[in-house]
């Protein structure tokens, strides 16, 4: 009898124990189970656009897929000043003189790049679409030569700018015949931003939406946070490499995504607003914002404005964490990022400078 | 312990086999190579199960192992462009398009390296072992 019962109670301990075991078990098995992770990929606005989303179901992420294309081909078309869409029907009208209603949609992206133009000290500035035209950098395939000087100082006589433009409510006239809107260093930005926009309003908590590098993610991947490869200038490799907060994103400008070379020497797309030029003295900067679209506003901004000013123009523009590369290779930081960066190089020595373009 | 006892024991091992198999085995295969994070400077490539992810306009990625050597010729937008694989490395050696910046990117070797033919629509990421980064920013 009381061996009996001694036998129940071990037999009721080695059961618990099991009970126990298998709970623990199936816990841990669920928690190392690798999350759901959906990518897709498209080319839209002249770039490679990549959309990753962690744990969404297989028909949310469908339906993503749908909404965020759809979103980058309208806004292929829309924000291009060289496609039939609303900017191009905006420049005709802006060319003709006259005060007109602009479209609610452009609306946001002409009055959100004009406050940054402002705050850029006029380094951003998208009012050089004649100039981007007169270079060549509005096709996918720049021209291969630069323009005639006279053709650069005809068009610099009265520099275009963004200020330029005089607003009535939704209304504006342009001042100034040499302004054409180019929103090339803005618009990939906003429509990430307009990405990341959507997917939370459809309930899609993390995510990492990338156009061409220019990148903002939500949330986190899974157990772990979004993590970040900032590309070398001028190599293929990875310069740093950084894990993204809950809400950031990542925006770098650099002289080597779009140029040519010319009697030995490159001409790149990013044109210094103030001589018609692309801008000198830096080769990149990298900027990590709350949203794309101001980040790649200031990236821009950081390297026309160069070493000597990038501080100053950055802090106006309320980015905190901002690095910038100069023409010599060297590697400038802000307090703010410098801790945040897992380099493959020594920051210290900047970037090995190769002989060859 | 009673029968039923070491059936439940019994249960729950095999539990612990089959939910390590589900959570760490797979195609995946993560107890290979280590950690690839960034890539150093040195040259070469020692993991045997590198890939790269070419994607071309239109269709969904493809990836091609990088640890068999050999050419690979795909269609873009404006024509072919052709990609060679060589010593655990991926580079493009034609293109349709102009500027031809995406021979000029040269090899890509480590994870995160990236050339793309835009006029083409075809680009090109190594991806690494046990892939550490969700993006490249440039």
């Amino acid at each position: 009898m009381r061996a009996s019962r001694a036998e129940r109670i071990a037999g009721r301990q080695a059961q618990s124990a099991a009970v126990l075991l298998l709970g623990a078990l199936v816990l841990t098995g669920c928690g190392a189970r690798p999350t759901p992770v959906h990518e897709f990929q498209f080319f839209a606005m002249g770039t490679l656009v990549e959309v990753t989303l962690a744990n969404v179901e297989h028909t949310a992420a469908q339906e993503a897929r749908r909404a965020i294309e759809g979103l980058f081909r309208r806004a292929e078309d829309d924000w291009d000043p060289w496609r039939p869409g609303a900017l191009a029907r905006f420049n005709r009208r802006l060319a003709g003189g006259r005060p007109f209603a602009v479209d609610a949609d452009l609306l946001p992206l002409l009055q959100g790049s004009s406050e940054l133009s402002r705050r850029s000290h006029g380094l951003f500035d998208p009012a050089i679409g004649r100039l981007t035209e007169l270079w060549g950098f509005h096709r996918n395939e720049p021209r291969g030569r630069p323009p005639e000087p006279e053709a650069i100082a005809a068009l610099m006589r009265r520099p275009p700018a963004m200020s330029e433009l005089s607003w009535n409510g939704r209304e504006v006239q342009g001042t100034n015949p040499a302004v054409q809107i180019d929103l090339g260093a803005y618009a990939k930005g906003y429509a990430v931003d307009r990405a990341i926009a959507h997917l939370r309003g459809v309930g899609i908590a993390n995510a990492l939406v990338n156009a061409g590098g220019d990148l903002r993610a939500i949330g986190r991947r899974g157990e772990r946070p979004w993590r970040i490869g900032i590309r070398r200038p001028h190599s293929a490799g990875v310069l740093a490499t950084l894990e993204l907060g809950e809400d950031e994103s990542v925006l770098t400008s650099g002289d080597y995504e779009r140029f040519f070379m010319y009697d030995g020497k490159r001409y790149h797309h990013i044109l210094d607003p103030r001589t018609g030029y692309p801008a000198q003295g830096a080769m990149a900067a990298t900027v990590i914002s709350r949203g794309a679209a101001e980040g790649d506003a200031a990236a821009t901004a950081l390297v026309v404005a160069g070493p000597s000013e990038w501080q100053a123009v950055a802090h106006d523009m309320g980015i905190a964490q901002a690095m910038l590369i100069d023409g010599l290779g060297r590697i400038h930081l802000t307090e703010a990022l410098r801790p945040r960066l897992r380099f493959t190089i020594d920051p210290e020595r900047g970037i090995p400078m190769d002989p060859k373009p | 312990m009673t029968a039923a006892d070491r059936w439940v024991v019994g249960a729950a091992l095999a539990l612990v086999a089959s939910l390590y198999v589900w959570s760490w085995g797979g195609p995946l295969g993560l107890d290979t190579g280590g950690s690839n994070a960034g890539g150093s400077d040195a040259g070469g490539s020692d993991a045997a199960s590198v890939v790269a992810e070419v994607v071309v306009a239109g269709r969904p990625g493809e990836t091609i192992d990088l640890g068999h050597d050999g050419e690979v010729e795909v269609q873009g937008r404006m024509g072919p462009s052709r990609l060679l694989v060589q010593d655990a490395r991926v580079r493009f050696t034609a293109s349709p398009c102009r500027g031809k910046q995406c021979i000029h990117s040269g090899w890509l070797a480590h994870e995160g390296d990236f050339a793309a033919c835009l006029p083409n629509g075809v680009a090109v990421e190594v991806l690494g072992p046990e892939r550490g980064l969700d993006a490249i920013n440039y």
